[in-house]
This record gives C-alpha cells, structure tokens and sequence, in this order.
C-alpha cells in the first residue's frame, strides 16, 4: 500500500519537499517561459555531466599525470594577458592618472616643499624637529 | 684578487672540454671551491681600501660578491632536474653561462675603476639574455628578453656617455680618488647625475621603469631568475652606491622625483601583489617593492641610508633567490605556477613548507631577520630626509606583510588539489638548496658587523 503522502512527493529530505518544478515555490519564476526553463534544465544537465567527468577524473586512484581544468585555464589566461588587450578608454585614463600620475607629481610637490623649508631653516640654524634625537 | 676571476674564466673552460659525466661535478665542485679566494677579501671599511691592480673590495662590495659567489653553486644545484633531458652541448653551455655570469658578477663587484665596472655591468646582460630566451619555459620569453635587453642598454648608453665626460673632465675613474668640489653648480650638473644613474635605476628597478623585471623574472628559468632576483637587481643598487662619492652631494639636492617615484612605488607593488594569480610573478613585483626602499636609502645620501640599503639588498637577494627556488620546486612537480591552483602544500610537502614559512616571514622583515633591520635603517634614513616619507613607507611596509602572508598561505594551506597526480618527494637536492639560502641568511642575524 502507497502512503498516500508519498503521492506526487519524493523524499521529505530535499530542499523542494519533493515536488517537482512545477509546484516547487522556490523555482515558479513570474517572468520566465517554460520554454526558457527548458532550455537552462538541459545547459544544468551538460554542466552536471561535465562536472560527473572531472570528479571522475579527480577521484580516479589508478590516475598518473597531472591534468589541468581548462576553465582554470581560460581564467588564467584572462588574468595574466590583460596588459595585451588594454584599451585607452576614459575610465583607463582617469585610473592612469589618478593612481600613476597624481600621486607621483603631488609627492614630488611635497618633498620639494619639505626640503627648501628645510635648507632654508638649516641656513637659519633651526633644526630639523626641537625634539629629535635623529638631528645628525 | 685576479685571481678571483682568472677562476672564473678557468671554470668557464673546464665546463667546455671536460667529458659528458664531469660537466655538472666540474662546474658545482669548482664553484664551491671558488667561494675559498673569497676570504682574503674580508675587509670591513667602509671607504674603498685594499685596491690592488684593478680591484677592490670594501665593505660595500663584499657583501655583494660574497653573495653573487654563493648563489652559482645553488643556481647549478637548482637546474639541475630540468636541465637532464638537454644535449650535452646545450648543458656545457648552459653551465658556462651561469659561471661567465658570475665571473662578470665578481668582476663588476670587486672594479676599483667605474669603466670596468660598467663592462662587467654591460657584460652580465648577455648570458642573462641567454638564459632567459633559450632556457625559458612559455614563448612569452622572448618579449621578456627583449624588454630585459633593451630597458637595460638604454638606460645604461647616458651612464657610458657620463662616464666619459667625467673621465675627460676630472682625468681618471677610480673609485679611490675624492671628487668633491669638480663641477661648478650649473643646473647641468642634474642631467649628469640622471644621466649617472639611471642605468641604476632601471636595473634596481625603480617604480616606473619596472616593466622588464616581471617579465623576465617570470620567463627566466630557475638559474636565470636566482641570479636575476638574486644579484642582478643589485648591481643598481651597487652602482649607484658607486657614483654617489661624486654625486652624493646632487643626489641630496635634488632627488626628489625619484624618491617620489620609489615611495609610491613601494604602495602600488604592495597592491599589485595582493592581486597577482602567478606565484614567480608575486616574487617578481616584491622585489619592486623592495628594491624601491634600497633606491630610498642611497638617494638619502647619509650613512645610514647605505647601510640599510647594503643589508636590505644582501637580505633581499638570499630571500628572494630561495623563494624562487621553492616556487620552481612545484612548478617541476605540477606544470604551474597559479596561486590558485597550487593549494594546501603544507599537507604535500610539510618540511619544505618550512621553507616557505621561514621565507615568507624574512620576506616581511620579521624581526629578527636581518630584512627588518635594513628596511628600519633605510626607513630611519628616510624619515630624517623629510618626514612625509613616513606615511607611504608605512603602507608599503603593511602591504608588504599582507601580500606576504597571502602568499604563504595561499600556497601552503587550505583544500589541495586533486588533480596533481604524479608529485614525488622532496628530493635532498631541494632540501640542500633551501637550506643553503636559509642558512646564511640566519647566520647574518646575529653578525651586527654587517650594518653598525
């Protein structure tokens, strides 16, 4: 005998409650056509096989050689040539100025002022700092 | 102290025509061998002194040559898995480019006359160039060569230029005669310094001339990348130590754009390592960071500027060079060198994480390291030049830690990675190579003589 709560409900443990897509809360999307619903159940189930061989391959004990992710691959690939494919832009401009340029020429400003007051004070015979103890 | 070089040279021969079982067992033997000449130059002044026919060594240059002699038995010691499958005409000369390098090394070094030192400096670039386009893994190396050869040669034809308007004004260029009070003050006499060094400058690197230096860092394989992180950076450093006894005086007048570009430099290196995915890159872009401090200690042109800047370089070029060496140590072993991707080593290799621990820290100049007493004296000197350094030196120093710790712990803890299948031990070649760099640089804490 079928309970009957069994009925159109899997098991209790999964995080729909056992219903299907369709009466699952969590998965009505106001905005999305079943056909498009469709369309990302079949991308998932490709990832999921993709995702089955790597996990094979990762577990399997008789494995010899290293065998690289080629995801981690393309990612890598991205980090490490983007000097390559840089593009002058507004934005590349204001990053290159602001954090290149500006900060140099506004030290090189600052060390300037510094060291004439300084000269200037030592000419003086002003120290440096009244209370240093690094006045050499 | 020719005879120094003259060992060189001989070594360079010996590694030519012995047999195919004696090429390595020459070279290794013979280049801890030569560390023996070696001793007689212990000489603690810090002026120059002891000149013989063309050499000299002081305090400045022997720290240097002591390390430059140091590291080619364990550049041999550290190529030797990758360089087994060569043709043996490929390993002789191979071999013979570490130890011409070296000899050009020493050379350079111990020159008591600034046109010699520039040759050997000239002279160090081709067996690099060598190194890095034959010998490299990606063909990214060949643009790593040619930014390595050209920022270097330009920016070393206005110090060649320089150098001989000096010798045709003041007569000689021997590092032993006084040349205060030569020139006129004409603002022409800023040219001349730049002109000076900023071969120097290129080869430290400073900041925003540091383009060639992860490059080749990077491509270079693990001999190339020892002696280049290892010693190369610090012929700039030297150099420039060099010509400060004329130019000192310029350089405390009017260094302020280069100081400027150094302090920000420290910042920006700092913040470019948190953010780098290649595990030799981050190395790489510290040695920036670091070297921007040492320009920071000469350009101050105080006392305490050359020695924080004399035992940051000799810190640097042993923590560095190690760092590389465990790097190229799973890069044999997985095929990569991805921060990511290289996981919970601490778990695979745990007495080689030892390594990288000790490293890691002497990297942030934890004290006592002997990094934390060159980088305080450097920053010290700095304060003194003019108090608003100590904003960005502070930032540099914190990011320096953070960009430490990252990597330490982005290689060493955490989940490891399944797909390395084929990682065999850490063979004693390895142990003995990281114990050779961590040897001397824990010895040098307890000898104060380096720096007071």
């Amino acid at each position: 005998m079928i309970p009957r709560a069994s009925l159109g409900s899997g098991s209790k443990m999964a995080a729909s409650g056992g219903k299907g897509p369709a009466m699952d809360p969590w998965r009505i999307f106001p905005d999305v056509t079943p056909d498009q619903m469709r369309a990302e159940a079949e991308r998932q189930a490709i990832k999921g096989k993709l995702r089955t061989a790597m996990q094979a391959k990762l577990r399997d004990p008789y494995a010899v050689g290293n065998f690289e992710d080629p995801a981690l691959t393309r990612w890598y690939y991205v980090r490490n040539h983007q000097f390559d494919n840089f593009k002058q832009t507004p934005k590349t401009s204001f990053l290159g100025i602001t954090f290149g340029v500006v900060p140099v020429v506004f030290l090189t400003w600052l060390f300037l002022k510094d060291r004439r007051k300084m000269k200037q004070d030592w000419l003086k015979g002003i120290g440096r700092n009244k209370a240093s103890i690094i006045n050499f | 102290m020719n005879h120094l070089v003259l060992g060189y040279v001989g070594l360079v021969i010996g590694v030519i025509v012995t047999k195919k079982s004696m090429v390595w067992r020459v070279g290794q033997v013979g280049s801890v061998l030569l560390m023996l000449p070696a001793t007689v130059l212990v000489n603690m002044n810090m002026t120059i002194s002891n000149v013989s026919y063309m050499m000299t060594s002081d305090f400045v240059s022997l720290g240097l040559t002591v390390l430059s002699i140091w590291l080619l038995p364990l550049m041999l010691l550290a190529s030797q898995q990758h360089m087994v499958s060569e043709s043996l005409i490929y390993q002789r000369v191979f071999v013979g480019c570490q130890v011409f390098l070296t000899g050009a090394l020493v050379l350079a070094f111990m020159a008591s006359d600034l046109l010699l030192f520039y040759i050997a400096f000239e002279s160090t670039l081709l067996p690099t160039l060598m190194l890095i386009t034959r010998w490299g893994a990606q063909k990214e190396r060949y643009q790593a060569g040619t930014y390595f050869m050209f920022f270097t040669l330009v920016g070393s034809l206005p110090l060649l230029i320089c150098l001989i308007g000096q010798y045709q004004m003041v007569g000689s260029l021997a590092l032993d005669l006084s040349y205060e009070g030569v020139f006129q003050l004409s603002y022409l006499v800023n040219f001349w310094w730049v002109g000076c060094i900023l071969a120097f400058l290129v080869k430290l690197p400073l900041y925003g001339v540091h383009l060639w230096l992860p490059k080749a860092h990077v491509e270079a394989p693990i001999a190339g990348s020892m002696v280049l992180a290892g010693v190369l950076l610090k012929l700039g450093g030297y150099g420039m130590m060099r010509v400060s006894l004329m130019w000192g005086a310029t350089a405390m007048l009017s260094s302020e754009v280069f100081l400027a570009l150094a302090l920000w430099g420290i910042v920006v290196m700092g913040g470019i390592c948190l953010r780098q995915t290649d595990l030799k890159s981050l190395i790489a872009y510290s040695s920036v960071g670091h070297m921007a401090l040492v320009v920071g200690g000469v350009l101050t042109g105080v006392a305490w500027g050359y020695n924080g800047a004399m035992v940051l370089m000799i810190a640097h070029g042993l923590v560095s060079s190690c760092l590389f060496c465990l790097a190229n140590l799973w890069y044999e072993r997985s095929s990569t060198r991805n921060l990511s991707g290289s996981r919970g080593l601490i778990m695979i290799f745990p007495l080689i994480s030892l390594g990288w621990f000790l490293m890691s820290l002497m990297n942030m100049a934890l004290p006592p390291a002997i990094n934390l007493f060159g980088e305080l004296v450097a920053m010290v000197a700095l304060y003194n030049w003019s108090p608003y350094s100590i904003v960005y030196m502070s930032l540099g120093a914190v990011l320096t830690a953070a960009y430490s710790l990252y990597l330490f712990g982005m290689s060493q803890w955490g989940n490891t990675m399944k797909n390395y299948k084929n990682l065999y031990t850490i063979t004693s070649r390895e142990y003995l190579l990281t114990t050779l760099h961590l040897v001397p640089a824990i010895y040098l804490i307890f000898y104060l003589g380096l720096m007071f």
